[in-house]
């Protein structure tokens, strides 16, 4: 089945796509819901066509699910690391094979160019394969107590989790999911963002023919209420979601019920500093990489963008030339640097911020506009000219909350004590970033910046490798590097005696 | 306290004041610092359920751990080598240098005070062919903790070599100080006169080689010589000397032959030995003195930059760009540790990592986290000391395979 979507993506063109395959997969294969009603259109962003009409799982399907995950899950928990290592390494050799074709998918299902799409699919695996390693290598401690009695102690899966995805990273995101919590011996049930349904199932696919056991990564397609079953269900042990922080608040109610584990990877609204003895090059290379990847709907982006006075001129000079040089269009074709939009609302509502801004006093350097292509077929697409906000204040609303589009905000400061305090004025706390040659400097302002991540000299160079994840309302927990193992996995401690009981009573 | 330092101070020729601030207080911290440690390392477990199978770590002691040390910072590093034997579990039997056995022997009596039941450590007082040599060829001594110079490292691997002993050696080092244009001149003069003559030299850590890149080279030079003659040498208990007497005449006489070396070669001297006069205290005119010399021209070949002088003698030279600095630093045989000044953060830690030294200050120096590995690259030694690399070094690890 995915074989036939797959394998026409060699020939794929924006414009072209239908799917018509149901794109739920559990018990080891893709499955309908049980009445087709609710269907909403998914929309290739490109075009504005509907690629899919997708019906949402109700609690039935759901629950038979989540049994199938449950029973994998009993197989897959026996197995020893390096034997679940085996089977995630070959899911990694097949999604490298098909990066290409599941690239093209998901670009037409998301509207980023496929050059971006491309290094998705490469981190997905790589995620798969770094996930694969520890598989084997997972260890307890031995702890020696006085008196002849020592204690160890032994991880252990939770069992079925659940992970929500977001619109921006579809396929990455069900990976970066996933391969942790299948490293730690659990299954996952999946539930993508209902408007980038396309890809997981591929990875369901995947997984199977790598050779999970049948169950252990299902997908279930739907919305908030499907969200809300999956949060409600008394099987799932533990909620992983990516997205909004007023969803996110509410998933971390309804897991409260069940006093159900929970890491939240949220927004950021996050500061990039530049300060004047920075390489003027880099810099302005950084703060694109900071604000332009996946049409600037990257949730770590560093949408503040504070300059140091005397570089101001020249930065912008060359800033905003080089956002004009973007080129935006068909995201399938190798030239293009910028897609679509996910949606016309989030279109509508990236322009809103834009006329926001311009009212409330700062000056549009360049785009911010709605874009319409030469191409004819992309003239339903919801395209959005890069923009570059000048004369940026603090209390702007483009400044506070997070616009989730491409959309640069700059504003100029004076000195490291004043930027760091107006840095950490947010209530958010995802990233952060720096640009400065000095070595004091640099180190000095990433330990005093409130942010999960702080990158010096780069912006956006994540791997997986490292740990990620934010810090106030950003989000809690972490996703990547060797600690997410402690999110997948629960810790038993085993005291063995080997003297007497202490004679008390 | 400052029995201690006074003791210390006579014996080995350093200045009350160094004795004070390092010597003494370190040496309690030692204590206190493995005592601590020793509380917070845990091993191993491993699960293998597939095959009903529980693996477990457990750590040691090996037995008797056999510690020999150095005239340099005496109560410092046998206290350095005697915390992590007794806290792992193991007892001791240490031998301090002939020619710095005073605070040793004081410390004995301490143990005695603290609780140390008789046996668990054990001073031997004695020479390194002999009294060093029994306890490093002896068949129930598993493992060696050793400081000092690689030539009797060599000896002590060959005469271990039959019995297979762990061994953790700490040598010397021929360390370089590398100084780009963008460093804060000022702070780096001040440390790098630090680094190269404090305790008169007589530290495998200090600074040997001064590296410096080629605009700042004569500023440097200047101002670097003006500093080192600030640099006051004299009566050890006077407390505005900075450095007092070197260990014995035959050493006072090899670093003054490096500096004769240099100046056959047509190196130049530009302040302390042979330059300028020592003015000392008629009590203090038989002593082992020598100020800080600065010398220059020196080639890179020249044995007085190849080999470990362990005096207050540095040589200083220029350098282009950042590679040549990097395989000029890297150029002896010796690893121990290295500095490097300079402000910008790529330049900073792509040096660190580029430097073959087990140590490498950046902006600093001798700032000393005990948790981390302590050793040396290549000639500079074998084997790491500190919080979990003394743990490692004095137990021996069992793997433990329980099939239930």
């Amino acid at each position: 089945m995915a074989q036939s979507i797959l394998s026409t993506m060699s020939r794929a063109l924006t414009g072209t796509l239908v799917v018509t395959e149901p794109l739920n997969f559990w018990a080891g294969k893709r499955m309908k819901p049980r009445e087709e009603k609710n269907a909403e259109p998914v929309f290739e962003p490109a075009t504005g066509r509907v690629l899919h009409q997708l019906v949402p799982c109700g609690a039935e399907e759901v629950d038979e699910a989540i049994q199938s995950a449950h029973s994998a899950y009993l197989k897959w928990s026996k197995l020893s690391g390096m034997e679940r290592a085996r089977v995630m390494l070959e899911a990694a050799r097949i999604t490298r094979e098909r990066r290409e074709d599941i690239a093209k998918l998901e670009v037409i299902n998301n509207g980023k160019c496929i050059t971006e799409a491309l290094v998705d699919i490469d981190v997905a695996w790589q995620t798969m394969e770094f996930y694969a390693g520890m598989a084997g290598t997972l260890t307890g401690q031995h702890i020696q107590l006085p008196g002849g009695a020592f204690a160890y102690s032994r991880r252990e899966p939770l069992g079925v989790c659940a992970g929500i995805g977001a619109f921006n990273y579809p396929f990455q995101i069900s990976v970066t999911k996933s391969a942790p919590a299948l490293a730690c011996g659990n299954a996952m049930v999946f539930k993508p963002s209902p408007m980038t349904p396309l890809t997981a199932v591929i990875m369901a696919e995947i997984y199977k023919e790598a050779g999970v056991p049948d169950g252990l990564f299902c997908v279930v397609q739907g919305g908030a209420e499907t969200g809300s079953l999956l949060c409600h269900h008394p099987k799932i042990a533990k909620i992983s979601f990516t997205g909004s922080v007023p969803t996110g608040k509410k998933i971390m109610e309804m897991s409260a019920k069940g006093v159900k584990q929970v890491t939240l990877e949220l927004g950021g609204k996050s500061p990039l500093i530049i300060f004047k003895d920075c390489d003027l090059e880099n810099a302005v290379r950084g703060a694109l990489m900071a604000n332009f990847l996946t049409q600037g709907q990257v949730c770590c982006n560093g949408t503040r963008v504070f300059v140091q006075r005397e570089i101001m001129p020249p930065f912008l000079e060359e800033v905003v030339k080089r956002t004009k040089a973007i080129a935006v269009g068909d995201p399938l074709l190798d030239s293009t640097r910028m897609g679509a939009m996910i949606s016309k609302p989030q279109l509508d509502k990236a322009l809103g911020f834009v006329t926001q801004a311009k009212k409330e006093g700062a000056k549009v350097l360049c785009g911010g506009e709605a874009f319409v292509p030469s191409d004819p077929k992309l003239k339903g697409g919801y395209f959005m000219s890069p923009c570059v906000l000048d004369n940026c204040r603090d209390d702007m609303t483009c400044v506070k909350e997070e616009i989730f589009g491409p959309v640069m905000s700059v504003l100029p400061f004076d000195s490291e004590e004043e930027v760091i305090q107006r840095a950490n004025n947010t209530t958010y706390g995802l990233a952060s970033g720096v640009f400065t040659r000095d070595i004091s400097r640099a180190h000095r302002v990433a330990e005093r910046l409130e942010a999960g991540t702080c990158f010096i000299n780069n912006y956006n160079n994540n791997a997986v490798e490292m740990p990620f994840g934010g810090y106030k309302m950003s989000g809690f927990g972490r996703e990547n590097g060797q600690v997410t193992i402690e999110y997948y996995s629960q810790l038993k401690t085993v005291v063995v005696e080997l003297g007497d009981v202490e004679n008390h009573f | 306290m400052e029995e201690f330092i006074q003791a210390e101070s006579k014996d080995q020729g350093k200045t009350v004041t160094f004795a004070r601030a390092v010597d003494i207080p370190r040496s309690a911290q030692n204590f206190r610092f493995f005592a601590s440690s020793v509380l917070h390392h845990t091993t191993e477990c491993s699960q293998m359920d597939h095959m009903g199978c529980l693996n477990y770590t457990v750590r040691c002691p090996v037995g008797v751990a056999g510690l020999i040390s150095p005239w340099n910072l005496p109560l410092y590093l046998l206290t350095w080598k005697i915390a992590p034997a007794i806290a792992t579990g193991n007892t001791v039997v240490a031998k301090p240098s002939e020619m710095t056995s005073v605070t040793a022997w004081m410390m004995c009596k301490l143990m005695e005070e603290a609780g140390v039941p008789p046996g668990v450590v054990n001073i031997v007082f004695g020479t390194g062919s002999r009294a060093g040599d029994a306890l490093v060829a002896h068949p129930d001594v598993p493992l060696i903790s050793f400081t000092g110079s690689t030539a009797t490292a060599q000896r002590i691997t060959e005469r271990s070599a039959p019995y297979c002993k762990k061994l953790s050696l700490e040598l010397g080092g021929k360390n370089p100080a590398i100084i780009f244009a963008d460093a804060d001149l000022e702070q780096c003069i001040e440390t790098t006169v630090r680094s190269s003559f404090s305790n008169q030299g007589e530290i495998c850590l200090c600074t040997s080689r001064i590296y410096v890149e080629r605009s700042i080279y004569s500023e440097f030079l200047e101002k670097f010589v003006a500093a080192a003659r600030k640099w006051k040498t004299g009566d050890p208990s006077d407390p505005s000397n900075h450095n007092g007497a070197l260990i014995s005449k035959e050493h006072l006489e090899k670093v003054r032959s490096f500096v004769a070396l240099a100046k056959s070669e047509g190196a130049v001297i530009h302040c302390g030995e042979g330059v300028d006069h020592l003015d000392l205290p008629e009590p203090n005119k038989s002593g082992y003195f020598m100020p800080p010399t600065v010398i220059s021209g020196i080639s890179d070949c020249s044995r007085v930059m190849q080999e470990e002088i362990f005096g207050p003698v540095t040589c200083i030279c220029p350098f282009d760009t950042e590679d040549e600095a990097v395989v000029r630093g890297n150029g002896v045989r010796y690893g121990l540790s290295a500095t490097v000044w300079s402000r910008d953060v790529g330049r900073v830690h792509r040096l660190a990592q580029r430097l073959q030294a087990g140590l490498v200050w950046t902006n600093c120096w001798l700032v000393r986290d005990l948790n981390l590995p302590f050793g040396g690259m290549k000639h500079s030694g074998v084997g790491r000391e500190g919080g979990k690399d003394s743990y490692h070094f004095f137990t021996e690890v069992k793997s433990i395979t329980i099939k239930h």
